[in-house]
């Protein structure tokens, strides 16, 4: 096999590593986010997971089990909902 | 190159790359989430209050943060030059302020090392130049950004009802701007701490703005 021909195999084979990568860092600044926004809101919630129902709207799951539905209403404010 | 080499460096490059993947076992941990969507029924358990008056939950909240940001953001600048950034706080909200800045000159070269950093921050207020920062911080998500500005939004339908004579006394309307303050301060601290400064820096000015009728009126 050629250099060029390995080089390429493992572009394309770390290449979606990396990608992965990237995307768990946005899930890291997701959960941040809901759990900041769950505070403001006067909750306690280490936000542990969160699922998108739409652009903006999540369900968030908290350490200690707790779930909270995150979204903005059509007035444009955030509303934290206890599930 | 040769063979071996390549593989040298792609293990390497596969070593950093798995490295990086680390997280993602952490984030996605409780799979279980398939129920909630159900949840659209069940009428809002907390719904209402979210927006409207969280100031005593969030303390409880954010307490710890706070604790842990004073030192941060708030004790640079009382090293660096103002005492009037701290000193004019009346608020209940400041008095955990003095505490942890008594705590802080335990090690007081830590204190003094940064103060040249700082003394560009207490400049004088721009609030185009804030409201931009806030809005183009990474330091803050989108989510709480857009609960932020609907606190903000709040708070400025409070004064302007005072400024029409209306209910709130200035007293409650200086805990709530403090109280604001802060969770802008501990969101902002650990990231942003530039921003954090220029923030605490300004507060007194802002408030100046927004207790005088006339500043207040031009802000639309």
């Amino acid at each position: 096999m050629s250099t060029h021909l390995t080089a390429w195999a493992l572009i394309v084979a770390i290449a979606p590593l990396f990608a992965a990568s990237s995307r768990a860092a946005e899930d890291t600044l997701l959960l941040k986010d809901l759990t900041a926004v769950i505070a403001l809101n006067g909750q306690s919630c280490q936000v542990v997971s969160a699922v998108r129902q739409s652009e903006s709207d999540y369900f968030a799951s908290c350490e200690d089990g707790k779930r909270y539905r995150v979204f903005t209403n059509a007035k444009g404010r955030v509303v934290v909902e206890k599930q | 190159m040769k063979p071996w080499a390549v593989a040298v460096i792609a293990s390497f490059i596969i070593v950093l790359a798995l490295a990086g993947c680390v997280r993602i076992s952490i984030a996605p941990s409780p799979a279980a989430l398939a129920p909630p969507p159900v949840t659209a029924t069940t009428p809002a358990v907390e719904s209402a209050p979210s927006a409207v008056a969280p100031a005593p939950p969030p303390a409880a909240a954010l307490e710890p943060p706070q604790v842990a940001a004073h030192p941060v953001a708030l004790s640079p600048p009382v090293a660096a030059s103002p005492p009037p950034a701290v000193a004019p706080t009346p608020a209940p909200a400041a008095s955990p302020a003095p505490t942890t800045v008594s705590k802080a000159p335990a090690p007081p070269k830590t204190v003094s090392a940064p103060t040249p950093v700082k003394a560009a921050a207490p400049s004088t207020l721009d609030l185009a130049a804030l409201e931009t920062r806030l809005r183009a911080t990474r330091a803050i998500g989108v989510f709480t950004k857009l609960s932020l500005k609907n606190q903000v939004s709040d708070l400025l339908d409070q004064f302007k009802t005072f400024h029409h004579g209306g209910a709130p006394p200035l007293t409650t309307l200086r805990q709530e701007y403090d109280l604001l303050l802060l969770k802008v301060l501990s969101l902002l601290q650990d990231n942003d701490a530039s921003l954090a400064n220029a923030v605490s820096a300004s507060r007194e000015s802002i408030w100046g703005i927004l207790v005088d009728p006339a500043k207040f009126a031009k802000l639309g």
